[in-house]
């Protein structure tokens, strides 16, 4: 590791998007199951994690722009994108750049929405939003402020408005209608032609 | 003072070492009293992907 890469200022900028997680072993005395689990064999090792703890990758290269880069292509890539408040949504959507998919949802009623997020066909789009779902209810400051009562799906830009979705579907909808406005919306926002 | 001419290189690849080992400028969670895998909690929790620094700095 070169010395100097982890005080570099692009990397300290890129290791937001991330969790740094540091690991003293203290040659082998401390830490031993992450260690042995990550098949750590000498010192330092760079390990890299999804969210949900599985190794995506390790440290390419030791100079700072490179460690930077990777950093940044890691966050991209294994960042999960779902998130319970707009808030928390909204803020990983700009560091990101991805629009964002809130689902709103009515306890204990069928969506069609709903699932239609979940379904497997439609991983690889969903996957090109943050996606922000929560029940409808009383305390849900997001849909009090989107105005509202039904279960929806919305999108918005990364820096969008929740009162201003680019795309608003309520009630029963075909999964085939919902991939094909959700692309369409998509392609918009690529292009650079959607308002907020 | 011969000795001296072999401390003085000794003693930067030593620093350098440490330095490269310290983990920088970073805000690292894992330090001190904060464990590794109370920071790995709040990674999945946030949906953030994580960078394990291995590295012993004893």
């Amino acid at each position: 590791m070169s010395a100097g890469a982890f005080s570099d200022p692009a990397v300290m900028e890129a290791s937001k998007k991330i969790v740094c997680v540091f690991v003293d072993c203290d040659w082998g005395n401390k830490n031993n199951d992450l260690s042995a689990k990550f098949n750590v064999r000498g010192y330092p090792t760079v390990v890299f994690l999804d969210p949900e703890g599985a190794e995506v990758g390790r440290l390419a290269s030791r100079t700072p722009s490179a460690v930077a880069s990777q950093i940044e292509e890691i966050a991209k890539k294994h960042g999960k994108s779902r998130f319970e408040t707009f808030e928390k949504a909204a803020e990983f959507a700009k560091e990101n750049k991805k629009p964002v998919l809130c689902l709103f949802l009515k306890p204990g009623v069928n969506s069609s929405l709903a699932a239609a997020v979940e379904d497997a066909s439609m991983k690889d789009l969903v996957e090109k939003f943050v996606l922000c779902q929560s029940d409808l209810g009383k305390g849900n400051a997001d849909a009090k402020a989107a105005g509202l009562s039904d279960s929806a799906l919305l999108v918005l830009a990364p820096d969008g408005d929740l009162k201003k979705p680019l795309l608003k579907l309520t009630g029963k909808k075909e999964l085939k209608e919902i991939r094909k406005q959700l692309e369409a919306t998509l392609k918009k926002i690529e292009e650079g032609g959607a308002d907020k | 003072m011969r000795k001296l001419w072999w401390a003085i290189p000794m003693a930067f690849s030593l620093a350098t070492a440490a330095a490269a080992q310290d983990g920088g400028k970073l805000a690292w969670r894992g330090k001190a009293k904060d464990e590794p895998k109370a920071g790995m909690a709040d990674a999945k929790k946030q949906g953030k992907a994580m960078m394990l620094f291995f590295t012993s700095e004893g």
